[in-house]
């Protein structure tokens, strides 16, 4: 166990940090002046509009119940009366669409009032990490152009991408956007929609110069491995001497000297016990002087307070300190803003 | 008679497959030991220009610089890629030039002129990035290796590598100076 320093706020973390439950009571004391000064005085606005926004939304609410229940009890009897079983099916889709846009409706208020706090209460929040960060809530990021670059990216038919983070720290550039890929399968009735990734790219500059190509790809057993080894024909394999790294992760490169070069014994280390401290599974790629960490997340991450909840803005910001410490603790714990040579 | 033939056949291919297994394998060797010498000449590159500054400010290491001279010639004569014994001395010579660099790095630091001259600080700092090329370069010729000498070694390999003429390489091992280890009072 060790104590990092994230560089500029002085914030102490644990390196054997779990994802702990966000506490919505207290500040972390290093982040109080910050807080004091530029987020609490916005709480008293907000909370009028946190009011508004519930009021619109209890009444649409409301109308949608008072609305939808004569409807939904004529359209239950209709099709219990009804022989036709096209016709059934008509009034029954017709009636999810229903449901589907009147929740849509109701809920425009609220996702309107998270998008004003993410948009003027997160880039205050973000603004401690230093002048260099800065945050949107709607990703900019060209995700074929990565996807192409970094080829760790599963394909998909449909991406969304959210919560940009830019910043520098400690001389390391990075980039982090939460994202949500899936893609299409099957056909005829077999046809669904499947999540093929959901959690965080992030991006680092770095502390070498490369010009080729390195994936770290999740090992999928030989079987596997011989059948998603797509890549095997346009790099070669590496294989490398952690028999323990080798078990978890399948490398692909495009010079077997880089490839070894870039994954140095200790940093082999470091990604096995990034994997372990994240508890999540990793994949790495290597390009353009540049390293993308696609991490697997389940839980959407920058999620907001509910709206029922009288604004208190402390449990936002201390959701993304712990968040941005996962990033902190990635540069550290690959000691990316070191240039060891290691 | 079709049945003769096919019987024949297939030990034939099987030992072709196999004579083109060891023959990949050797010349995988072959490439990692060129990227080995790749590095390596980088290094020598950048050496006369370290002992060029070294040499203004070091006044009692005067015989490890002429060491680092006589090895960086030794490291960088040719040699046969072919012979076993001349790769081991040619990978030998240069990892005794590693150590001897290792020691000049060290007595920089009882230089403090030296140590904080901006030609030197720049000249180390590219010097520790080849020798970070030079350790990567080694570990994939030594693996290349590895699959080498066991190819050759195993059975029915080590037959048909006879018939071929396909022997095995030797690693590029660290010198007995410096998996020894280290005496915290000798840097200190």
């Amino acid at each position: 166990m060790f104590r990092l320093n994230l560089s500029s706020s002085g914030i102490s973390l644990t390196r054997k940090v779990k994802r702990a439950k966000v506490s919505s009571n207290t500040i972390n004391k290093v982040f109080e002046v910050h807080y004091n000064t530029y987020i609490k005085p916005k709480e008293v606005s907000f909370e009028e509009r946190r009011k508004v926004a519930l009021r619109r939304y209890n009444f649409r609410i409301f109308i949608s119940v008072i609305i939808a229940l004569p409807i939904l009890f004529i359209a239950m009897n209709y099709i219990m009366g009804s022989n036709s079983e096209k016709e059934q099916e008509v009034i029954s889709g017709i009636m999810i669409l229903a449901i589907i846009g009147a929740y849509y409706w109701c809920r425009r208020p609220v996702k309107r009032y998270n998008s004003k706090i993410k948009s003027e209460i997160f880039p205050e929040i973000f603004k401690f990490f230093g002048k260099s960060f800065s945050y949107s809530e709607k990703s900019n990021l060209d995700l074929g152009q990565l996807s192409s670059d970094s080829e760790i990216i599963p394909s998909y038919d449909n991406a969304k991408c959210e919560d940009h983070v830019t910043g520098r720290v400690g001389g390391v550039d990075l980039e982090l956007v939460e994202a949500w890929l899936t893609e299409r399968r099957g056909s005829g009735k077999n046809r669904r929609t499947v999540t093929v990734f959901k959690g965080l790219f992030i991006l680092f500059s770095m502390n070498k110069d490369f010009s080729g190509k390195t994936l770290v790809k999740k090992d999928w057993g030989k079987i596997g491995n011989f059948f998603v080894g797509k890549f095997s024909r346009k790099y070669s394999n590496v294989k490398l001497e952690d028999p323990e790294f080798e078990k978890q992760f399948e490398i692909y490169a495009s010079d077997q000297v880089e490839a070894r070069y870039l994954l140095t014994t200790s940093f082999m280390e470091r990604l096995k016990g990034l994997s372990d401290l994240l508890a999540a599974s990793i994949q790495a790629s290597f390009f353009d002087n540049k390293l993308m960490i696609m991490v697997n997340a389940k839980k959407n991450l920058f999620e907001l307070s509910s709206i029922r909840r009288p604004v208190n803005f402390i449990r936002d910001v201390n959701m993304v300190l712990e968040e941005m410490k996962i990033v902190m603790q990635i540069i550290k714990e690959l000691k990316l803003d070191q240039r060891t040579g290691l | 008679m079709d049945n003769q033939i096919f019987l024949y056949a297939i030990p034939l291919v099987v030992i072709y497959v196999w004579y083109a297994s060891l023959i990949g394998k050797r010349n995988k060797a072959k490439e990692a030991l060129s990227s080995v010498d790749v590095q390596l000449k980088q290094r020598a590159n950048l050496i006369p220009n370290i002992l060029t500054i070294a040499k203004k400010f070091i006044t009692h290491e005067k015989k490890l610089l002429t060491d680092i001279t006589e090895l960086r010639a030794k490291a960088t004569a040719g040699y046969d890629n072919t012979n076993k014994q001349q790769i081991q001395e040619h990978l030998k010579a240069s990892e005794m030039l590693g150590g001897k660099m290792g020691e000049l790095m060290i007595a920089v630091e009882n230089y403090p002129d030296l140590k904080s001259d901006q030609t030197m600080l720049q000249a180390m700092q590219t010097y520790n990035e080849v020798e970070a090329q030079i350790s990567a370069a080694r570990r994939f010729y030594n693996a290349a290796v590895t699959s080498l000498n066991n190819a050759v070694q195993i059975f029915p390999g080590n037959l048909i590598a006879k018939l071929a003429n396909v022997g095995e390489m030797p690693f590029y091992e660290a010198t007995e100076a410096d998996k020894a280890p280290i005496n915290a009072a000798d840097i200190l």
